[in-house]
């Protein structure tokens, strides 16, 4: 599908059946060199619901560049749980990652030539206002958390599901800090990066601003096996002030460890905060648990509870006798 | 500063910078390099944990032998129920040192223990292997024809492979008090019946070890004077004791004995190397996070945790996507729980 240009692109999301895969790069700015910087969002999907409309944002995480193409949209892990609903899934790529071929991750913090922050919050309030959605939910997992917690700040009353944040951008680890620092202001930094070398124009830390209060729902998923959890996720649940507006889960999943997360599990999550009845944290955790165990599938039976026992005296006599014709052979 | 001899040490051997300053799915160079390769024949006997590191090699491509293989009308879905795929040859679990060296014995014609068939509900067991037919045999002389064959297969994979990984489970076993035959488990657990004047119960310290994983591996050179051994110990605890310990202590000991001699073994022998499956798995830095639920069983990403150390070792090409398996490991000792209840 074309790009859209911004207008036709709100156009679309106002339809009744809005055309899916629908892009829009909309300009920011461009660079000395002559190089433009785009705020690439893209339409995976709308559900198929009649409910309520929601409006669900994504935001990506750390991107190999070398396995994909930029701009990079992801969200299609959630997709599925969202079918059954009426849910715009917008997913929004990092303009930061035109600068340069190698940059993995901005945060969608901005850089010298772009505020981000701003551009994708006006781009969110006029996608609101064009598709009619009465909820928004933003969702991102690793960096991807940065721009979903920050923007939620700014819609009082929508969700924000982020699954492993990497919400504190300097104790990131020092080689992508390093290189966001010089792509996208220029900064050389020689040895430990601390938070006073971080531009003042962007938020290092997220939870410097939940410290202060939030008035909306967050729901932080966070793998108790993440190697980032003291730094990110526990430093951000520890200093969000208002508890009662935020759920916090941690779980061990013996099939992924690390700073993974399964992906069914957080589209779950996703659909809740779309879907529930309401956005109270309760509403949201016990609709989770219902579509958790909707998609859980039954487990198979093992060969052994299937087997009769007659069945495995007939096997076991024609093993025997396999055995006794080798013998009769030799 | 003056010279010592940590000074140039290599980063492993320095816990700080081996351990605390970095993620444990960072750590590298935990095993040595083994002289190995996906190219030899390996066999795979031992404990539970010896059929992950069975099904991973032959998935990577390497010459996993096996020497019993499941007769065609057998269904795939019944074959590793009747003890067909699950190791080398159709052994069942060896736990035991003892129990691998009386095998060898038996299968190279040195030995014959008396009490090789167990019953239970009219039907007939090999003693040596009971849980290889699920539902037994209909005489002892189709147990005994069996056996024969299964000795014969044994002593082919001992004269036809090229790297034997053992991995060392148990130091707990029962045996017949007549002529200290081993059993896998104990009698009356899957089937036979136990007697307390035949049977009794043995906790083999590490001189019993060292002496007989030393005398497997002399009997193993004498049939094959190339073969190398491999030795790794289960992380997978005891599930049951039959010694006065607690069962935590009781574990503690069995694999601290079953460490002890691999470590030895491979520090004495030019052609027996360990590989540090227990350690990657059971170590503290990992926090358990190995560990199913029950703080048992070791998990999936656990296993391929150590198989990712266990081909760097080895210096295999690296994996392709998707090598993962919905393991259901067979685990003869697992039949004490049920049999205690």
């Amino acid at each position: 599908m074309a790009l859209l240009d911004l207008a036709d692109f709100l156009q679309n999301l106002a339809a009744p059946a809005p055309r899916v895969g629908a892009e829009c790069h909309i300009p920011l700015a461009v660079t000395p060199d002559g190089k433009p910087v785009s705020l690439p969002v893209k339409l995976l999907q709308h559900g198929r619901g009649t409910g309520a409309r929601a409006l669900v944002v994504l935001f990506h995480g750390s991107i190999n560049r070398e396995k994909r193409r930029f701009p990079f949209y992801e969200g299609t892990y959630a997709l599925p749980a969202l079918a059954d609903a009426d849910a715009l899934c917008l997913s929004i790529a990092d303009p930061s990652l035109w600068l340069s071929p190698d940059l993995t991750t901005g945060w969608y913090a901005s850089s010298r030539y772009a505020n981000v922050p701003d551009a994708i919050t006006e781009l969110i309030a006029a996608a609101m206002q064009a598709s009619g959605a009465q909820r928004l939910v933003f969702a991102g997992r690793s960096t991807g958390a940065h721009p979903a917690l920050l923007q939620a700040l700014r819609f009082d009353g929508c969700v924000c599901v982020v699954c492993n944040p990497i919400s504190h951008i300097s104790v990131y680890s020092p080689h992508a800090v390093k290189r966001f620092l010089s792509v996208c202001w220029g900064l050389e930094i020689e040895g430990k990066v601390e938070a006073k070398a971080m531009p003042s124009a962007i938020v290092d830390d997220c939870s410097d601003l939940y410290h202060k209060g939030h008035a909306h729902t967050l729901v932080l998923l966070q793998n108790t096996t993440d190697h980032h959890l003291k730094r990110q996720g526990l430093r951000l649940a520890i200093r969000v002030r208002d508890g009662a507006r935020m759920l916090l889960v941690t779980r061990f999943f013996p099939d992924s460890l690390g700073h993974t997360y399964p992906s069914a599990e957080q589209a779950t999550w996703i659909a809740a905060a779309a879907t529930a009845p309401g956005v109270d944290r309760v509403e949201i955790g016990e609709l989770q648990a219902r579509l958790a165990d909707d998609a859980a599938a039954p487990p198979a039976p093992r060969p052994a509870d299937k087997a009769a026992p007659e069945r495995d005296l007939e096997l076991a006599a024609r093993i025997a006798a396999m055995a006794a014709s080798a013998t009769a052979r030799e | 500063m003056s010279d010592n001899p940590y000074r140039n040490a290599p980063p492993r051997a320095m816990w700080r910078k081996a351990i605390s300053e970095r993620s444990y799915f960072d750590i590298e160079e935990i095993s040595r390099p083994l002289p190995l390769g996906l190219s030899d024949r390996f066999a795979t006997p031992g404990s539970c944990f010896a059929q992950h590191i069975g099904r991973h090699l032959a998935a990577r491509g390497a010459t996993y032998l096996d020497m019993e293989p499941a007769p065609g009308f057998l269904p795939e879905a019944d074959r590793q129920r009747f003890g067909y795929g699950v190791y080398s040859a159709r052994y069942g679990n060896i736990y035991t040192t003892r129990q691998l060296l009386q095998l060898a014995r038996e299968a190279l014609g040195e030995w014959t223990p008396r009490e090789r068939v167990w019953t239970k509900a009219g039907r007939f067991y090999d003693a040596k292997r009971p849980s290889v037919d699920p539902v037994g045999l209909a005489s002892e002389e189709e147990a005994l024809a069996l056996r024969q064959g299964h000795l014969a297969a044994f002593a082919r994979l001992l004269s036809e492979l090229d790297v034997f990984v053992f991995t060392l489970g148990l130091t707990e076993a029962w045996r017949s008090r007549e002529d200290g035959s081993v059993f896998p488990v104990a009698p009356g657990v899957l089937c036979g019946e136990y007697r307390p004047e035949a049977h009794e119960f043995v906790n083999f310290d590490m001189f019993a070890v060292h002496e007989d994983l030393t005398a497997f591996h002399a009997l193993l050179k004498s049939v094959n004077p190339d073969a190398r051994m491999l030795l790794t110990v289960s992380p997978v605890p005891l599930i049951a004791t039959a010694s006065p310990e607690h069962v935590l202590v009781a574990t503690t000991y069995s694999k601290s004995v079953l460490r002890a001699v691999a470590g030895a073994l491979a520090g004495r022998l030019p052609d027996c190397h360990y590989f540090p499956s227990f350690e990657i798995i059971s170590s503290h830095p990992g926090r358990g996070m190995f560990f199913d639920p029950d703080l048992r069983t070791v998990n999936d990403r656990g296993v391929a945790f150590v198989m990712e150390h266990f081909f760097r070792a080895i210096d295999a090409p690296a994996a392709g996507p998707g090598l993962a398996f919905e393991d259901d490991v067979i685990c003869d000792e697992e039949h004490i729980e049920t049999a205690a209840s």
